[in-house]
């Protein structure tokens, strides 16, 4: 990489970092008054508790600050709260405390000080925090760290699920995240190492049946949406064709082994992720889903390089085929399809959605949308949050891939946005 | 084989399929219906956490595998004379770290999920004892709390009035004991899985959000000879029909329910004696805003009533469930004798004819209906009975408009008092009529239409300071008049529906649909 590809690299990161803390924190105003906003709460359910412990739940979790109080407390993470002599919270402050000021906790469960007018509310001393960064568990004394609850999501602290009493937002995360990638990565290798063949393929046999073909199977794949294709593809192979496959794959083959009880081949993947088996349905669902954009992306691509002059040349020098494909056509080729992979974040994420809610699948958007159908407003923002930045952050690579695969780009000193 | 790619994904495919199809011995699996918001007893609200929390503590009295109650954390326990005051014996036994359980632990629990500052949203239940409700409303304070260890082995407990539905009351979570030392250290923390400590026969080992959570036998429980499992692991998987996938397919021994609607008929075919329906202990209702007319008439919500075809609703609509005529489920126990009105007594046809002319003498037909909304929460088995009595109300001059809302906004909509006629659903908390009866009383919070007879309340009222067949006659009396005057209208009695792999030994069906894992064994 040359030194002026550095500059423009530091200088281009810099300009998106900017743009990226400003979408983020859009979102999540908007997120946070239009949930607001919305009928219900997450203290709603089948049996919404009574008002004597509903007025404690909504101190627990600061509800009873104002508007503007619990946005900046769930930016900064610094609410205090006022002690009544009983022990029950009272009133709540909306202020920063000093750092390392003494802090009795909320949640029944540690001693107050019986003289306390002053705070309660579990907060987070920066030094305990970065203590917590580092691994510690214990302090100076060998004493257990206290809980660190409402640091701020300006500290990485999503804070505690609404719904789900003891989860706290970052163990989602912790837990989703992987879940959600390890069925989008497959799925998005599925369709382009199928879907960038076939349009190849489609353009070197340009307007021949086989073109045909390939454009037609892609799309097909495109046009079914998820929500469809899912339960189908279950109705297919798990029960339609079952018997076939069962008589091929573990008879026949003997490729597959059944364990105790087991009448079916696990094609369905809810909750146990063991299996390749179970890759199978949400890999073809995510993955047909993208491959008929990719077949006409990647078709479009090599029909213009296929086009070019330079390649007319290589024909001309009499290059063996499989030179001018690799050499010429390849990269050329699939600018298109990288030029894709940043809407197609997007595209993967909101798949997800739909798949891990059809198939069980634990990742990140099943939470999304139990967050929104539960009114957990902190799981919610949370995963706002942490799907926008996966989005962001992609499209960024794929600038910086782009520009490196584009030549024309980069002499033009980053003009693309 | 020749074909050396068909040999590599040979390989590749009998070893991942291997590893993830393998049954390890003496692991239940469980479809447990939703994921678990917490591991503390005293946080938790659903079936699916208190399953988990049952199999991981055990509580004064506990259940046995057909749901009796047993000791369980006491050995025994005597109750006063006038009923108020409980002294119960801890059994000599240790926390999973090897610390003792002490009456100190129950003492300190009992006042914790009270404590408001814990904001339990199950607290109330712990009401019953004395002190309890001014403590946690904010009034009284922790002290007055009337609960407390005599020595590290005896506790007691005084009642705010005679309960004897106390004992009962002690198998539910909100009465699990949690222990104070690990508490005391960590604060909220404590139930995490790396924190947690137990009294009961399994303790968590392994927990990815929305995949599964295991718990695996706990040798320092006391009755740890008698465990049989290894290991239980509880899917969070909360759509029915794939629990019957992962069933079909043998990766679940135990589904949580079956799909609804008449799925059940073909499924009792597939599965036989593994299909397990057996009456749970609650009740699917409509209730009625008796603040607003025409409901604040007798007439009109007996009318109404008596109109919809219970059984038509049971065996086309939600079968697998019972025809309900009173609130009161007739599995409950204490020998009580549930009080249907008196028109239950008539067949259907006499009943519609009835409600028909008590429409017309108020003046509403077919052409002339009278108006009503009926608001459900969304759910497709709900909108299909909505639809069910639509129809039937047609016939005695009703006409329906349907407003569905989400679960939670229909159930604060209901507790506002911001609807007509509204579906409901009540399981009870302790097998006992006045967890219900209480329900159509001035005093809870889900006597969602204001239900108010003063005479059916001075009969609630009395039966708190009564005991024995006393109070059972009583109750019973307030029923009956809660009942022919159509407080609600009672739609159907919940049954429990399970399919049990038939190699699941010691899993039987039971009232209260509590299945502690302990009592149960895999055969070969």
């Amino acid at each position: 990489m040359s030194r002026t590809w550095g500059i423009f690299f530091m200088g281009y990161a810099f300009q998106r970092f900017g743009q990226m803390m400003v979408i983020v924190l859009i979102a999540l105003l908007a997120v946070f008054t239009t949930q607001r906003l919305a009928p219900g709460g997450p203290f709603d359910g089948e049996r919404p508790p009574p008002p004597k412990i509903l007025k404690n739940l909504r101190a627990y979790y600061d509800m009873d600050l104002s508007m503007p109080a619990q946005f900046y407390s769930y930016l900064f993470g610094m609410a205090g709260r006022a002690i009544e002599p009983g022990g029950s919270p009272g009133e709540a402050y909306w202020i920063a405390l000093p750092p390392e000021a003494e802090v009795t906790t909320l949640g029944g469960t540690q001693k107050r000080s019986d003289d306390s007018v002053l705070f309660v509310r579990q907060f987070c001393p920066w030094g305990q925090w970065f203590g917590r960064m580092f691994g510690a568990k214990t302090d100076a004394e060998g004493r257990p760290l206290p809980t660190l609850r409402k640091c701020g999501i300006i500290r990485g602290d999503f804070g505690l699920s609404m719904v789900r009493r003891s989860i706290y937002v970052n163990d989602y995360v912790r837990d989703g995240l992987p879940a959600t990638l390890k069925y989008a990565v497959p799925s998005l290798l599925f369709a382009l190492l199928l879907g960038i063949p076939m349009g190849f393929y489609a353009a070197y046999r340009q307007n021949k049946p086989a073109d045909f073909v390939m454009v037609t199977v892609g799309m097909f794949g495109t046009i079914m949406p998820n929500l469809v294709m899912a339960p189908l593809l279950v109705f297919l192979l798990a029960f339609q064709f079952d018997g076939f496959l069962h008589w091929l794959l573990v008879e026949k083959l003997e490729w597959i082994e059944l364990g105790r009880r087991q009448r079916t081949l696990n094609w369905i993947p809810a909750g146990k992720t063991g299996g390749v088996m179970h890759y199978v349905l949400p890999t073809l669902v995510l993955g047909t889903g993208l491959l008929g954009r990719i077949v006409r992306l990647s078709r479009a691509g090599a029909l213009e390089a296929l086009r070019s002059n330079y390649v007319r040349t290589a024909r001309a020098k009499g290059l063996p085929a499989h030179v001018i494909l690799f050499r010429h056509v390849l990269k050329p080729g699939i600018l298109p399809v990288v030029t894709y992979m940043a809407p197609v974040t997007a595209v993967i994420m909101t798949g997800s959605l739909i798949i891990e809610q059809a198939f069980s699948l634990p990742g990140l958007g099943r939470q999304f949308i139990t967050a929104a159908t539960d009114r957990d407003y902190t799981l919610l923002m949370g995963t706002t949050v942490i799907l926008l930045l996966a989005v962001i952050l992609l499209n960024f690579i794929v600038d910086l891939a782009y520009s490196w695969l584009d030549p024309r780009i980069r002499r033009a000193g980053g003009g693309r946005s | 084989m020749k074909n050396p790619f068909l040999k590599i994904m040979l390989v590749a495919t009998t070893m991942l399929v291997a590893a993830g199809a393998a049954h390890a011995q003496g692991v239940l699996n469980v479809g447990n219906g939703g994921e678990p918001g917490s591991l503390d007893p005293h946080q938790i609200s659903g079936t699916w956490e208190s399953s988990i929390a049952r199999d991981q503590f055990l509580s004064l009295y506990t259940e046995s595998a057909d749901g009796t109650i047993i000791p369980g954390a006491a050995e025994s326990h005597s109750v006063s004379d006038d009923g108020l005051v409980y002294t119960f014996t801890i059994r000599d036994h240790n926390w999973s770290d090897g610390t003792p359980v002490t009456a100190h632990d129950f003492e300190f629990s009992f006042k914790r999920i009270l404590d408001p500052a814990t904001a339990a949203s199950y607290a109330y239940l712990m009401y019953t004892i004395a002190g309890g409700e001014s403590f946690n409303s904010g009034e009284g304070s922790m002290d007055d709390v009337q609960v407390r260890a005599v020595d590290d082995k005896t506790l007691e407990v005084t009642l705010a009035s005679p309960a004897p539905y106390f004992i009962a009351q002690t198998t539910h979570n909100t009465a699990y004991p949690v222990p104070k030392h690990v508490v005391e250290a960590l604060g909220d923390e404590w139930s995490r899985p790396e924190n947690i400590v137990v009294n009961g026969a399994f303790k968590v080992s392994e927990w990815t959000i929305g995949e599964k959570l295991t718990v695996t036998k706990n040798p320092g429980f006391y009755d740890a000879a008698n465990v049989s499992l290894d290991a239980v692991s509880f899917y969070p998987i909360e759509e029915a029909s794939q629990e019957l996938n992962l069933f079909r397919e043998g990766q679940l021994d135990v589904t949580s329910t079956i799909p609804p609607g008449d799925a059940m008929y073909a499924l009792a075919d597939e599965f036989g004696d593994e299909l397990y329906v057996t009456p749970y202990g609650g009740t699917y209702y409509y209730a009625f805003n008796a603040t607003m007319a025409p409901y604040d008439d007798p007439m009109v919500r007996s009318a109404l009533s008596m109109a919809i075809d219970r059984d038509r609703i049971t065996t086309d609509v939600s079968p697998g469930n019972v025809a309900a005529y009173s609130f009161v489920p007739p599995s409950i126990s204490g020998g009580y004798e549930v009080q249907p009105p008196s028109w239950a007594a008539m067949s259907q046809e006499e009943r519609t004819a009835m409600a028909k002319g008590v429409m017309e003498a108020a003046g509403y037909t077919a052409d002339n209906p009278m108006k009503v909304v009926i608001n459900y929460n969304t759910s497709e088995g709900h909108k299909q009975i909505a639809l069910a009595i639509s129809d039937m109300w047609a016939e005695i001059g009703v006409a329906v408009e349907l407003f569905n809302q989400d679960v939670g906004t229909h159930y604060d909509g209901l507790q506002a008092q911001e609807f007509e006629i509204g579906r409901a659903g009540w399981i009870w908390d302790y097998p006992d009529a006045e967890n219900l009866l209480a329900l159509m009383g001035p005093n809870s919070p889900y006597n969602y239409g204001k239900y108010n007879n003063a005479e059916f309340n001075a009969l609630l009222e009395a039966s708190y300071t009564q005991t024995g067949d006393e109070r059972i006659a009583t109750m019973q009396a307030a029923e009956a008049i809660a009942m022919e005057e159509a407080a609600l209208a009672p739609i159907y009695y919940y049954n429990s529906k399970h399919l049990v792999g038939s190699y699941v030994e010691g899993w039987v069906a039971n009232g209260d649909d509590r299945h502690p894992s302990r009592w149960i064994s895999l055969s070969e």
